[in-house]
C-alpha cells in the first residue's frame, strides 16, 4: 500500500498523515504559546485576565488548525467564509470598542508606560494607578475617587508619570526686596535644603537670581528630590524656607510699585533718589 | 513616640542594622564620598572608610526574631547615584580616608574596609563608592564593620561587591534586615547564602 492509495473516499494515507501532524502540531504550538504567554505576562496582568487571554490565543490556535485541515480535505469554504464574514462584520461592528480596549490593554501591558501604584496624569485625571486590567486601568484619583479608565483611551492619551525616574526637580520661585543680598539669601536657604533628607545632596541645590523684577528680585530656589517624596518634600522645605527668611527677618514684599522720595533743595520734595519710601498699589 | 513591650520569656535586642530602614526606604544603596584616590595602572588599594548605620531593637523569641523599630541616630542625607532615568537613590555619607580602622561612635557608624582594583591600562580617578544593600554583610563587635571589593574596569565604570566575612576575629554576624525586606516587598531575590552575586555596577562615574 502507497501514501496516494485512497482510503477513506478521496483521503490519501498522506493526507491522513498530514492532517494528524497538523492536529499534533496545533496542539504543540497552541500549548507552548500559552506558555510562553503566560511566562511574559505572569505578575503583568492579573490572574483572571490571563485565563482568558490565554484560551483566547490557545483557541485562536486551534481554528487556524481546523482551517488547514479543511484545504487538505480540499472542503470549499468559500460559502463558510462568505458567512462567516458576514457574522465577522456583525460582530466587529458591535464590538469596535471592545476589541480596541482589548488591544489596546495587551499594547498597554507590553510598553507599560505606567504600573501599579505609580502616580500619573492620563489626559485631564490625576491619580494613582490601582490596576490594569485586559479591558480597562483602574485609578483613584487625590480625592480618592474610584476611575475606571478604558484602555483605548488610556492608550491614545497623553501620559505623564511623575514616579517613572527615581528622582524629580523641585523649583520655587521667592521674591524678595531689592535690598537683599543674594549671598546672604543662599547662607540661609542652602542649610536649610542641605540639612533636610529629601533634598538630594547630588545634584546639589541651587539658589539663583532669576528676575530684576520692577518691585522685586525673584530668586529661582531648584533641589532634586526622590520621586516618592515629592509632595511631602515640596511642601515641607517651602515652609521651612519661609520660616527660615522670616527668623533673619527678610520679608517677602507685597506685589505693587515702590516710589522713593528724597528732600530736595529748600525742603522741598523731588521725585527721584533714595532714602524715604512710599508705596502707591 | 513610646512604646510598651511585654517581653516575657523573650529577650530584646539593640543591634545595629543597614542604613536603609528608616526613610520610607527611598533607597537601596549605600553612597559613600572620599578624598580623592589616584590609582596607577594595575594597583591595588585598600582603604578604610565610615558610614552611617542605624539602630535595630529587635525581640527575640523562642521560634523567631521580630523586628521592633528601627532609628538612625546619624543624621539622614540621600543623594543621585546616576541619572534620574536610569540612576539610583543612595543612603548618601561622606568619609575620611583612612590607612586603617578608624575609631568610630559606635551607635552612629560603622567601618567599612574597602579595597580598591585598577584594571585598566591607565591612571584612575575614584572618590566614591556605591553599594547595593544586597551586598553589606555587616559584623559587629565593638564596632560594626563590613568589607567590600571595587573593581575600576573602566575609566567611569567599577564593579562594587560586598565579602561576606568579618573585618577581624571575634565578629558576629549582625541581625539582616535585608532579606526579609525584600521577600516582602519583592524588589529583587533574596541573598542565598553561597551564591556570589555580580555586585553593583557602579556606571554614573567615579569621582
Amino acid at each position: 500500500m502507497s501514501l496516494s492509495t485512497p482510503l477513506i473516499g478521496n483521503l490519501t494515507l498522506w493526507d491522513l498523515a498530514v492532517i494528524a501532524a497538523t492536529i499534533v502540531s496545533a496542539f504543540i504550538i497552541a500549548h507552548l504559546v500559552s506558555l510562553y504567554m503566560k511566562r511574559a505576562f505572569s505578575g503583568k496582568v492579573r490572574g483572571r485576565d490571563l485565563d482568558i487571554l490565554l484560551k483566547i490565543v490557545y483557541w485562536a490556535v486551534l481554528v487556524i488548525a481546523i482551517l488547514l485541515i479543511f484545504s487538505q480535505l480540499n472542503i470549499d469554504l468559500s460559502g463558510l467564509l462568505i458567512a462567516g464574514g458576514i457574522v465577522g462584520i456583525v460582530i466587529g461592528i458591535a464590538s469596535q470598542s471592545v476589541v480596541g480596549n482589548l488591544i489596546s490593554g495587551i499594547f498597554l501591558i507590553i510598553e507599560r508606560p505606567v504600573s501599579i501604584g505609580d502616580e500619573v496624569r492620563i489626559g485631564d485625571v490625576e491619580g494613582y494607578i490601582e490596576d490594569i486590567r485586559i479591558l480597562s486601568t483602574i485609578m483613584r484619583t487625590h480625592q480618592g475617587i474610584y476611575l475606571r479608565v478604558p484602555n483605548e483611551k488610556v492608550f491614545n492619551s497623553h501620559i505623564t508619570n511623575y514616579v517613572a525616574h527615581v528622582a524629580r526637580r523641585v523649583e520655587y520661585s521667592i521674591g524678595v526686596g531689592h535690598g537683599e543680598d543674594l549671598k546672604r539669601l543662599r547662607g540661609i536657604i542652602l542649610p536649610i535644603l542641605q540639612a533636610s533628607p529629601f533634598a538630594l545632596a547630588r545634584p546639589e541645590p541651587e539658589v539663583n537670581l532669576a528676575i530684576i523684577g520692577e518691585d522685586r528680585l525673584v530668586l529661582s530656589i531648584q533641589f532634586w528630590t526622590p520621586s516618592g517624596s515629592y509632595t511631602a518634600a515640596r511642601s515641607a522645605l517651602l515652609e521651612e524656607i519661609q520660616r527660615g527668611l522670616a527668623r533673619e527677618g527678610i520679608e517677602i514684599p507685597p506685589p505693587g510699585r515702590y516710589i522713593s522720595f528724597s528732600a530736595g533743595e529748600g525742603g522741598r520734595g523731588a521725585a527721584s533718589g533714595d532714602a524715604s519710601a512710599g508705596r502707591s498699589p | 513616640m513610646e512604646k510598651a513591650i511585654s517581653v516575657g520569656l523573650s529577650r530584646l535586642l539593640v543591634h545595629p542594622v543597614e542604613p536603609f530602614n528608616t526613610g520610607s526606604g527611598v533607597a537601596g544603596h549605600l553612597e559613600v564620598e572620599f578624598p580623592q584616590l589616584i590609582l596607577e595602572a594595575g594597583a591595588t588599594e585598600t582603604v578604610f572608610l565610615t558610614f552611617p548605620i542605624e539602630i535595630g531593637v529587635f525581640v527575640e523569641g523562642l521560634r523567631d526574631t521580630e523586628i521592633l523599630d528601627v532609628f538612625s541616630v546619624e543624621k539622614v542625607k540621600y543623594s543621585l547615584y546616576g541619572s534620574p532615568n536610569r540612576g539610583v537613590i543612595t543612603r548618601f555619607a561622606r568619609s575620611l580616608r583612612h590607612r586603617e580602622a578608624p575609631p568610630v561612635d559606635r551607635t552612629r557608624e560603622g567601618v567599612i574596609k574597602l579595597s580598591i582594583r585598577n584594571t585598566l591600562s591607565e591612571w584612575a580617578k575614584v572618590s566614591r563608592v556605591v553599594l547595593d544593600e544586597a551586598e553589606m554583610h555587616l559584623y559587629v563587635a565593638d564596632f560594626t564593620a563590613m568589607m567590600a571589593v571595587m573593581r575600576i574596569t573602566g575609566m567611569e565604570v567599577a564593579e562594587v561587591s560586598g565579602v561576606d566575612r568579618p573585618l577581624k576575629g571575634g565578629m558576629a554576624r549582625a541581625h539582616d534586615l535585608f532579606t526579609a525586606r525584600r521577600i516582602l516587598q519583592l524588589r529583587a531575590p533574596p541573598r542565598i547564602p553561597g551564591v556570589e552575586r555580580k555586585g553593583f555596577v557602579m556606571e554614573g562615574g567615579l569621582s
